[in-house]
């Protein structure tokens, strides 16, 4: 790995120092980003890399950091530099079939642009690919890597499985760094959790209402924000200033899509032709996950139901039950599936879920694209392909 | 080439004379699951084969840019007149042929989770007894200590052949088509494991490392090549041929759990150091003249591995290919010469 000008500026307190004063009057999300990004480069804790879905209750709960760094290679291609990062774990044999989120962090940690972590924390939910990233990122920087295994039904068995790892793995992640997270901890942590969680809902109510006043944009934009700030202070207030920044609409609704998988996050004309059209995206799945409130008195079991609450897990009928529910109470009439090519665990189930909602009567476009790598974007077809979806709707 | 090469439809039928129709068979996908269990209920385990070509019946269900192996998979069950399926939950592409299959044939398939290390035995040993349980149900069958010893020693009969085998080809006397022949044998109960016939003396010795390489052209090019096929790497290879649990009158389905994971690892599993470590061991005990990879196109397990043991070969200074096998293609004369130019390379180190 490089240690390049870059790292060394991302490792510079002075550059913190100096952009803190822009920071007044930027929005909380900014905010947040900025103080984990100082936080994680200089080190003021542990760093740990995190997958999407690991319960990050956990990691505040240890006092660590978490890193999350899928949502850091949305974030990085959002600025519209992803590829040169693309690139350069292709070279190094990092097939371009791999999810590009994944080949995305490898390229990052490759060139020096991703901090020391400590440790490495993943879940084997929702993909595959992840389990076999964040083991080979965490074979780069040579730190341990925590992996809890999540089989996919659910069962009393299973909850007993994951719930034990986490057990386990808290365990462990105490002993490396020295500290016991106190029941106070726990209690305050997933106070925070909850809180937010119930701010979740006060949005979901709002992207029910007609017409719909969230941005579908910022929802799926917001994602990362969701599952990396949950037990953080910051986690709450976040999306109550979120809450607080939607506004009365008062233009046209023409339609009302759900929207499943994510969304490309490098700079491309999509949402603007949609709202163009007036098109709602009135929710996402992944936006859209909700789990029961946490109860710190057996906190390791707590956050298995969080994990379990994902429902892209298990049998897909599990995954359908819930489209279909989200479909009808936020008043969609189609669902469009982001097809994002190198993710097997949702594209390999669209066709059966297109069919499933075809049944229903709930038109369905399968878009294919990629989320992160622009170069997969061609989008004359994705527009063709959409105005013609409308047209049926 | 083509007189010779059989499909694996024809095989497989082939072996429905001699064994019964496919309603009495246990398609399976994965080394990990004990065919022990299936076969002591009276079933007959038959590692579904990819089969090259188009897969219009499983286009319906599964998209291009999943693995090929599955969507293979998926062709042949949906040509089968029926069946059971015993998955291992092994990746994303299994879990959504699954989905495929159970909605296709409602009620005859069964999804295992696979551990992936040999410390969660205990959590395997339930998945076992849920399957257990299940073939039970399903075939209206009973199960006693006789019927599992019994399949025990079918089922390890056929390796401990295969290790024989496996001997005689890394002494050159087995030629490759017939060494693919009784390793697809050892693990489709539905035929015969055929007496070898002795074969030519192959020249270059090659390790073969991948997924699966179910086509037998490739096998049958190997030939061609004068390859000496000194081991493997496949998933349903020399690993399960090192798989022999022991028990006698205790929980045996413990010893299956216990014994299954702790064969050498697939890609899929934690422990890839151990896996890298155990890979280049055998490659330089072995002293190949070249390490031919074949994974699977869109294999994520895989390619993952990819990076580290291409670096690991460098290190040892090992050459090797990496041909990435998409079941609906068969460039064979491309295969054929860039086989060729890695041993070339190997001979002028």
């Amino acid at each position: 790995m490089k240690d390049g000008s870059a790292l060394k500026l991302l490792r510079s307190s002075w550059v913190y120092s100096f952009l803190h004063p822009f920071l007044k009057g930027q929005s909380p999300s900014v905010q947040f980003a900025f103080g984990l990004a100082r936080d994680a480069y200089l080190k003021r804790k542990p760093v740990a890399f995190t997958s999407l879905f690991f319960p990050t209750e956990l990691v505040y709960a240890l006092g660590m950091i978490p890193f999350p760094l899928e949502v850091i290679a949305g974030i990085v291609s959002s600025l519209g530099v992803a590829v040169p990062f693309l690139r350069k774990a292709e070279e190094e044999w990092y097939s371009q079939d791999l999810c590009s989120f994944h080949r995305l962090g490898i390229g990052l940690a490759l060139q020096g642009y991703l901090p020391q972590p400590d440790a490495v924390l993943s879940l084997t939910s929702l993909c595959d690919g992840s389990h076999r990233f964040f083991y080979n990122v965490s074979h780069l920087f040579k730190v341990p890597h925590f992996l809890i295994e999540v089989p996919g039904l659910g069962r009393e068995q299973d909850r007993e499985y994951v719930s034990g790892q986490l057990k386990r793995t808290r365990m462990e992640l105490e002993a490396l760094f020295g500290r016991r997270i106190q029941q106070s901890q726990w209690e305050e942590v997933l106070g925070y959790s909850n809180s937010m969680r119930a701010e979740l809902f006060k949005i979901y109510a709002l992207q029910s209402q007609t017409p719909c006043p969230v941005s579908g944009e910022a929802a799926l934009g917001n994602v990362g924000l969701i599952y990396t700030c949950a037990g953080s202070k910051w986690g709450p207030e976040l999306i109550s200033a979120w809450r607080e920044s939607i506004e009365r609409r008062e233009d046209a609704e023409n339609y009302r899509l759900f929207w499943l998988h994510l969304r490309p996050y490098y700079p491309a004309p999509i949402f603007a032709f949609l709202k163009e059209r007036g098109v709602s995206i009135v929710g996402d799945e992944l936006s859209s996950y909700i789990w029961p409130e946490l109860n710190p008195v057996n906190p390791e079991f707590s956050l298995t139901t969080k994990i379990y609450a994902n429902f892209g897990l298990g049998p897909i009928q599990n995954r359908i039950n819930n489209i279909l529910r989200l479909v009808r109470e936020r008043k969609a009439q189609g669902v469009v599936i982001f097809s994002h090519r190198g993710c097997r665990q949702s594209t390999g189930g669209a066709f059966l879920l297109k069919e499933a909602l075809k049944k229903q009567g709930i038109p369905c476009l399968i878009l294919d694209g990629d989320c992160v790598d622009p170069r997969e974007l061609n989008w004359e077809q994705m527009r063709t392909r959409i105005e013609g979806f409308l047209e049926i709707l | 080439m083509a007189q010779r090469t059989r499909t694996n439809s024809e095989m497989r039928n082939e072996g429905d004379k001699k064994e019964g129709s496919s309603v009495n068979k246990a398609f399976w996908n994965c080394s990990y699951l004990p065919l022990e269990l299936p076969l002591a209920v009276g079933l007959i385990p038959v590692r579904m084969m990819a089969q090259n070509g188009p897969t219009p019946l499983a286009d319906r269900f599964l998209p291009a840019n999943l693995c090929s192996y599955a969507r293979s998979f998926l062709e042949e069950s949906l040509k089968e007149e029926g069946g059971l399926f015993l998955l291992c939950d092994c990746c994303d592409a299994v879990r959504r042929l699954a989905d495929a299959l159970e909605y296709e044939f409602p009620g005859k398939v069964m999804l295992l989770y696979l551990p992936r290390s040999p410390e969660y035995f205990k959590f395997f040993r339930e998945e076992l007894k849920r399957l257990q349980d299940f073939l039970l149900q399903i075939t209206a069958r009973d199960l006693d200590q006789e019927k599992i010893l019994e399949a025990k020693e079918r089922v390890a009969s056929r390796r401990r052949y295969f290790q024989e085998i496996r001997a005689l080809a890394r002494e050159g006397l087995i030629r490759p088509l017939d060494y693919f022949q009784i390793l697809k044998a050892m693990n489709d109960f539905s035929q015969n494991m055929e007496p070898a016939k002795a074969g030519s003396q192959g020249k270059a010795r090659v390790f073969v490392l991948g997924n699966n390489l179910d086509d037998p052209a490739v096998w049958e090019a190997f030939e061609e090549l004068d390859l000496r096929i000194v081991g493997d790497d496949l998933c349903y290879g020399e690993k399960q041929a090192e798989i022999f649990p022991e028990f006698q009158g205790e929980d045996y389905l413990e010893a299956l759990a216990l014994s299954y994971l702790s064969r050498p690892p697939c890609p899929r599993m934690r422990n890839l150091k151990e896996r890298l470590d155990d890979l280049l061991n055998k490659i330089q005990a072995r002293r190949v003249n070249g390490v031919i990879i074949f994974p699977t196109k869109y294999c994520d397990s895989f390619f993952y591995d990819l990076p580290l043991l291409r670096t690991s070969l460098k290190e040892k200074n090992v050459p090797f290919l990496i041909l990435e096998q998409d079941y609906s293609q068969r460039p064979l004369e491309q295969l054929k010469t860039r086989i060729e130019v890695m041993l070339e390379k190997g001979e002028h180190r």
